[in-house]
């Protein structure tokens, strides 16, 4: 179990995943600061709400300032915001890869910079996990602009965790297969069903699957994981 | 406005606190003078990478603190080019006092 004082960051914490990352850790002890576009409904003693947009570096950066001065420091950064899209690459319209890129990418990007920053300051050593995909190392059609973006995030993350390991941090991803939310919504039952058939374990993950990798990402005794990229369902 | 309020001068105040914050981390031969000429980064000595990072997270805070403006320090060429903001004491400040203004005027 956390110290009293574990502070941790969820991005795109309002619902979905995110959400589920937000309760599931308050409830494990951790105070939890999570962000999102749009104001969260999930209220607690040890949880605090911050409209910001990962894609609005300003806003980001002002947002970690708040984690600072509202809870002394950062232990754990949690990138889950993300966008998706499934569309033949031929019909997508750039704008759409844009936003996928900025809200996967550069918020990815910039979240770990602002984290690093207090993570160093506070001297305390960190942890930070990102969201993957098993749509990268699967080649899935349709999702280009996504994988490729999440393919983007792997070598963040692999990169990161060599520029911070001295300073006692480590930078590791966890590639979810499809679960069942928002994101994959309006993709039809048939393509869905043909994606878990090329799936090792053939079933839908689930938001305990993920936190079950990010509890090992983030527990004391994993200060020798880093750079490392956890595919689920055995892809 | 009180020349101590300027955003020049509280740049230069929060990196040369910044700068007493590092200087116990550094070797004796690396310690960083609080002096606008005072060497930082590049290709004739200066700080280690790491350390740069530091110092820069340091700085942010301490401005933060001052201030209560939350700005980011960050340059393409802080580690390529000789000629970057972060050659210098005085150019880094001088950088910080510009994002000042900036986050000011943004509010």
């Amino acid at each position: 179990m956390p110290d009293e004082t574990n502070v941790m960051v969820v991005t795109g914490a309002r619902k979905g995943i995110g959400r589920y990352l937000a309760e599931y850790y308050v409830a494990r002890g951790y105070r939890v600061a999570g962000c999102s576009r749009s104001p969260s409904d999930f209220e607690h003693p040890n949880y605090s709400h911050y409209e910001a947009d990962v894609c609005d570096e300003r806003a980001m950066t002002r947002f970690f300032g708040r984690v600072r001065k509202d809870l002394g420091g950062l232990d754990v950064l949690i990138n889950n915001a993300g966008i998706a899209s499934m569309n033949h690459f031929v019909l997508t319209p750039t704008s759409t890869v844009r936003n996928i890129m900025e809200t996967n990418v550069l918020g990815t990007f910039t979240c770990c910079r602002e984290a690093v920053k207090l993570m160093v300051a506070t001297k305390r050593p960190g942890r930070i996990v990102n969201m993957a995909t098993v749509a990268t190392p699967l080649d899935l059609e349709g999702e280009a602009a996504y994988a490729a973006s999440k393919a983007a995030v792997v070598s963040l993350t692999r990169i990161l965790a060599r520029e911070v390991a001295e300073l006692g941090i480590t930078v590791n991803a966890v590639g979810p297969t499809p679960v069942e939310t928002d994101l994959i919504r309006s993709v039809s039952t048939e393509k869905m069903e043909a994606l878990l058939d090329r799936h090792p374990i053939r079933r839908y993950g689930t938001f305990a699957d993920i936190s079950n990798v990010i509890d090992f990402f983030i527990r004391p005794e994993s200060d020798f994981v880093t750079a490392q990229v956890l595919y689920l369902g055995g892809v | 406005m009180d020349d101590s309020k300027t955003p020049a001068a509280i740049a230069l105040r929060a990196l040369y606190a910044a700068i007493d914050e590092l200087n116990p981390e550094l070797a004796t031969d690396k310690q960083l003078v609080k002096d606008p000429a005072g060497k930082l980064f590049g290709e004739e000595g200066g700080l280690e990478s790491i350390d740069l990072v530091r110092l820069i997270v340091s700085y942010e805070f301490e401005i933060a603190d001052v201030t209560d403006l939350d700005i980011s320090i960050s340059d393409d060429r802080a580690m390529s080019d000789t000629s970057s903001h972060f050659s210098t004491v005085g150019g880094l400040a001088e950088y910080a006092a510009s994002l000042i203004r900036e986050e000011q005027d943004a509010r």
